[in-house]
């Protein structure tokens, strides 16, 4: 039983194999606080080593022995952030009310892990402690955790003492630890009782919460860490409330009085813009199960991994990612432990942004600094320690990469090389997952960065049928079950399904379906009709359905080609004859201008233009780039220099079909040719 | 912020207070798109359609009229990645709190401007966007990013177009991209990462309506319908050639003058149109052949016009040559031979040159252009070297020429005036080679001025 307890003192470089998390928090503080008092300078972790000292141990020899409770301290943590308040007002809250609560928060085994989601976990949170304290103790000595120190050295005595006679304490933390998930009483007042063993009066834990904005939070930085410090209640107030303010934006209540069509206009018009979830999958059941299971054994049993997601665009990769990223979160342990990193291609254009902006993610940028590394792996070496340095080993990281293939083409792969090499040996466990529409992706990798690649690839196609197409289209017009009014719910999604069912709908979602059959092709369909309802407007009708078809269907260059002038239309088509009569060899303008002599002089009574008035026609039409330069050519006079028509010729037909006024030599002209 | 008051949308906001016409119904189709401030909106839109179809003017002046948070830029001036974005950071409609960001940066000022964002890179931009916006009111309404000519963002970084159409994706905001651009949305797809986006036409006005919007220009002398018939006649003119707005309004501007002379001078009643039309159809044919093709810049067609008005015989009123250039004597000849080198097939360089010429070459030459493909005047020059040039000069040339170094220091000045282009010979071992780049009017004008038949000597003439 004291087993467990020994072998921590011993081998203070634990790795992560252990199963127990929790377990291992305990032990990693444990180790800190027994083996080196004295390198703990810094505030926060000097007050939580003098603090815990005492029971600490305890909990984590009791851990040892008990496996079941091994679950609950992180729950009691969960659950005191289910109500809104982040850990962060949790312990500025401690911090102002008395020194008892403060110090049940250290007690406890979960105060291990909790300090952890302060660093990480809430990446997506308007502000987050400032842990430069923490790991970058040579700054500033703190007085006060040298005066604790020595008041709590006897209390360490004690506690250490007390290990030995385990066996008359373990009975009892089961039963408190069951209680600490129902209610914070039991361990305030065993606080109590460790409070009076230490006879700690005074133990301000600081916080200093840095803003979102890391402009200002550069900025501040150094007047944050003198004068925050002071007041940390007013400011942590204010971080509440501006995440409480960020929380209520997407569902902004426009009016006082709930208006139905408002509220449809809201659901509808956020399904159809870029940052939607779709109301529901359909189909990827296996491909999700594997994902599931492969973040959650990353996340639960700290398993590396790396795995790339390949599909054409629109098939739901991303949504697939985040569809699986929102239901492990609904687990309080993952939530918590997790840490995610969103990279994208487009945005992190080389590795050096890529790896500032993991930093910013991670919230390390304090702790980094403005150290000087050598090398990139060394950099991203120091963030992964720096992570452990909360005092236990590593956290499960998940990197999402998307555009993955933009990312090798960084030089040298760096990044790449670097996740993969992590994910490989036994670091840290981390989780990388790269998104990608190119197939050929993995051809992409270097030999060294393809080697350290797990090889793991999943590969998403769109295999929606007509009927589920048809379902989806539903789907995404139809109101959600949590609508507030009921029945007007019921009778949008009533006369959704009568709208579907009419022949003029089907038969447009059969056309849209055979030319783009993924959601965004359905997607782009939706957007007129759900934007056209207004109050004017109250429904979505077939006719608004047919009209947004015609919208999305027209053909775009036959819709330019219907507003140049006659004459570029003309030169338009003496183009075709050139194209025709050589068999798609290039033209100059000579050529098209003997042509278009040929028809104007003989064939109809149209006015002939002289040379430099076709000419800047014909520069028009390079200006819109219906013909272009053919490549190759030496640059020549521009009129003869080598041109390709861009344009098909049942574009053209197309055009002159609807051209207005068109002259009857003209669409002559256009189907036979002069020989 | 009355975001809840959504006005009931009569044709009044339609033609956004009667200030653009004839764009009803993409302004219904935009206003439908944006709905309401608070609304999300599709990420992107791409507007394209013709040069002077009224695609900026009415996105610009429909966000004005709105009052709608936006930023509108023109892609000409911001050419690079960087200029562009820290153009969007800095403009950003961040109402009522432009005050607080200074105080806030209080303790850094350095230098006047410091509340200047600074930004390099794409991940820098959208998180200071984000933090920019969702510290502001802005948050609650869509932004509207309108980047005209988009175009010109093609030639810049490559990955910079589609994050900007996935803005709204990658910063979770409430963001419209809007694209304006003259060229097919098509065009624009190239590299990866590209998220469609919603694309709306601007098809070009018809004739009615280019009528109703021209007339709006009509001095406040002239009755409306007196101007309508003026601008019936430009268009009669030039519709056939030119679709574009700006062409026609400045055209029409530039000949009123002309028009309205007569009725001026009370030579002919404004009812006679057919007396106006045959006053004003020769200048505006002329202004197609000059003003058009900016051979004359208006200001100098303004002078001529007030020439031509002072004194009525109007005869001295000349138009400017169009290609004429003074060369040396026997620069021309060079030139001349140069062309004739460039666009005579080789084999026939004996028929024209030599001194005796067989019955047979007339035989030998309908064979050669029997092989010929098509003639050299379509297919542009051939390049010859400078020995065959030479030994047509001699032989085109009165009199004896002594070979100097006079001479071959023209043909160089030729190159240099880019008449004569020259293909290698950069090396000392290759003889370099030329190419004549001039046009057949050009050699014309210039071959009449030597009294020298020009056509006489084209193998594609005769």
């Amino acid at each position: 039983m004291v087993e467990p307890n020994i072998n921590n003192y011993d081998s203070p470089k634990k790795k992560s194999d252990s199963s127990s998390e929790s377990e291992q928090a305990a032990a990693s503080l444990q180790m800190v606080t027994i083996s080196s008092p004295r390198s703990q300078p810094s505030h926060l972790s000097g007050n939580l080593s003098t603090v815990k000292a005492s029971p600490q141990k305890r909990e984590s020899s009791r851990l040892a022995t008990f496996s079941p409770v091994k679950g609950s301290p992180r729950k009691k943590i969960a659950n005191s952030k289910e109500t809104e308040c982040s850990p962060r007002k949790d312990s500025s809250s401690a911090v102002n009310f008395s020194p008892l609560k403060n110090s049940s928060r250290t007690l406890s085994p979960a105060a291990g892990s909790q300090h952890k989601p302060l660093i990480t976990c809430e990446s997506d949170q308007a502000a987050s402690p400032q842990f430069a304290t923490i790991s970058s103790p040579k700054k500033k000595p703190a007085p006060q955790s040298s005066d604790l120190l020595t008041v709590n050295k006897s209390p360490q005595k004690r506690e250490s003492s007390r290990l030995a006679a385990l066996s008359p304490i373990k009975g009892s933390p089961l039963k408190r630890n069951a209680n600490l998930t129902d209610s914070e009483c039991s361990p305030r007042k065993r606080s109590a009782e460790a409070l009076d063993l230490s006879s700690l009066k005074t133990s301000p834990l600081k916080f200093s919460p840095v803003n979102s904005s890391s402009r200002k939070s550069r900025s501040m930085k150094i007047s944050e860490d003198t004068t925050s410090l002071k007041s940390p209640r007013k400011e942590s107030v204010a971080v509440a409330n501006s995440s409480v303010k960020k929380d209520d934006f997407p569902s902004t209540e426009i009016s006082a009085v709930f208006d139905p069509l408002q509220e449809v206009q809201q659901v509808l018009r956020k399904r159809i813009s870029q940052i939607n979830s779709p109301p529901t999958i359909c189909g990827y059941e296996k491909e999700r199960k594997q994902l599931h299971d492969l973040i959650k054994r990353t996340a639960v049993t700290g398993e590396s991994n790396s795995l790339l997601l390949i599909g054409p665009r629109g098939c739901g990769k991303s949504m697939l990612i985040q569809n699986v990223i929102e239901a492990l979160y609904q687990e309080k342990k993952i939530k918590q432990d997790l840490l995610h990193v969103k990279l994208n291609g487009l945005l992190q254009s080389d590795d050096k942004i890529a790896l500032r902006e993991i930093t910013l993610q991670l919230q390390l940028e304090n702790t980094v600094g403005d150290k000087v590394f050598g090398s990139f792996a060394e950099t991203l070496q120091f963030l992964l320690e720096a992570l452990k340095k909360g005092g236990e080993s590593s956290k499960p990281i998940l990197f999402v990469l998307e555009e993955f293939d933009l990312f090798a083409q960084h030089k040298n792969q760096t990044l790449l090389y670097n996740l993969f090499d992590i994910s490989q040996s036994a670091q840290a466990p981390i989780c990388v997952i790269g998104i990608t529409c190119r197939l050929d992706v993995v051809e992409l990798l270097e030999k060294r960065v393809k080697s350290r690649f797990s090889h793991r690839q999943v590969y998403l196609f769109n295999k929606l049928t007509l009927d589920q197409y048809r379902k989806l289209c539903t789907n995404y017009l139809c109101l959600p079950d949590s609508f507030r009014d009921k029945g007007f719910a019921k009778k949008w999604n009533s006369n959704i399904q009568d709208l579907l069912d009419e022949v003029a709908v089907k038969d447009v979602l059969e056309r849209q379906f055979s030319l783009m059959n993924d959601v965004r092709g359905l997607l782009s369909l939706l957007t007129y009709p759900v934007c056209n309802i207004s109050a004017a407007h109250p429904t979505i009708t077939a006719s608004d359905l047919i009209t947004s078809f015609k919208l999305i269907s027209t053909d775009t260059k036959s819709a330019m080609l219907h507003g140049v002038s006659i004459l570029e239309l003309a030169i338009i088509i003496a183009m075709k004859h050139l194209t025709d009569i050589y068999e798609g060899e290039p033209f100059n303008f000579e050529m098209v201008y003997s042509e278009y002599l040929k028809f104007a002089r003989h064939r109809s009574g149209m006015q002939v233009y002289e040379k430099a008035i076709v000419m800047k026609a014909y520069e028009h039409l390079q200006t819109l780039e219906l013909i272009r330069g053919h490549g190759g050519g030496t640059t020549s006079q521009k009129e003869y220099k080598l041109m390709d028509l861009l344009v098909h010729p049942a574009q053209i037909m197309d055009a002159l079909q609807k051209y207005p006024n068109c002259p009857t030599e003209m669409k002559q002209w256009a189907t036979q040719s002069i020989s | 912020m009355d975001v809840a008051s959504h006005k009931c949308l009569d044709p009044e906001d339609y033609t956004l207070g009667k200030t653009v016409i004839c764009r009803e119904i993409q302004i219904k189709t935009l206003l439908a798109l944006f709905g309401q401030r608070c609304h999300l909106t599709p990420g992107s839109i791409f507007v394209y359609g013709h040069t002077g179809t009224g695609k900026s003017l009415v996105i610009q002046s429909l966000l004005r009229y709105h009052k709608l948070p936006h930023i509108f830029i023109n892609c000409v001036e911001c050419s690079s990645q960087r200029f562009l974005v820290e153009e969007i950071l800095n403009n950003l409609p961040l109402n009522n709190h432009a005050g607080n960001k200074i105080a806030v940066h209080a303790d850094d000022i350095t230098n006047e401007n410091e509340d200047f964002v600074r930004c390099e890179d794409l991940t820098d931009f959208v998180r200071n966007l984000k933090s920019l916006v969702s510290d502001n009111e802005l948050r609650k309404e869509t932004l509207y990013i309108v980047l005209d000519k988009a175009e010109r963002l093609r030639s810049t970084n490559p990955v910079l177009l589609p994050a900007l159409l996935r803005l709204q994706e990658l910063s979770g905001l409430n963001i419209c991209t809007i694209l304006i651009s003259e060229i097919v949305w098509e065009k624009f797809r190239a590299g990866t990462g590209f998220c469609e986006p919603y694309c709306l036409n601007f098809p070009d006005y018809t004739r009615n309506e280019l009528m109703e919007i021209m007339v709006l220009d009509a001095p406040a002398a002239c009755e409306s319908e007196l101007y309508s018939l003026y601008v019936n006649m430009v268009l009669s003119v030039f519709h056939m050639v030119c679709r574009d707005l700006r062409e026609l309004r400045h055209i029409a501007r530039l000949n009123f003058d002309y028009f309205i002379e007569p009725v001026k001078t009370e030579e002919c009643a404004p009812s006679n149109a057919r007396k106006l039309w045959k006053n004003i159809e020769p200048h505006l044919k002329k202004a197609l052949k000059s003003v058009y093709l900016r051979e004359v810049s208006s200001r100098q067609w303004e002078l001529m016009q007030q020439a031509e008005l002072a004194d009525d015989d109007s005869s001295q009123a000349v138009a400017p040559p169009r290609s004429h250039v003074e060369l040396p004597f026997y620069s021309k000849f060079l030139l001349i031979a140069a062309y004739l080198a460039s666009y005579n097939p080789l084999k026939c360089d004996r028929r024209f040159f030599a001194k005796y010429s067989g019955k047979s070459s007339r035989r030998m030459a309908k064979l050669i252009k029997k092989n010929e493909r098509a003639s050299n005047h379509l297919l542009g020059p051939k390049t010859f070297p400078i020995d065959r040039m030479m030994a047509i000069f001699y032989s085109i040339i009165d009199g004896k020429v002594v070979p100097s170094a006079h001479i071959y220091v023209q043909i160089s000045s030729l190159v240099s005036l880019h008449l004569l282009g020259q293909v290698g010979g950069d090396d000392k071992i290759s003889a370099p080679k030329y190419r004549c780049l001039v046009t057949l009017d050009f050699i014309r004008n210039i071959a009449r001025t030597v009294q020298f038949d020009i056509m006489r000597y084209l193998y594609d003439f005769l």
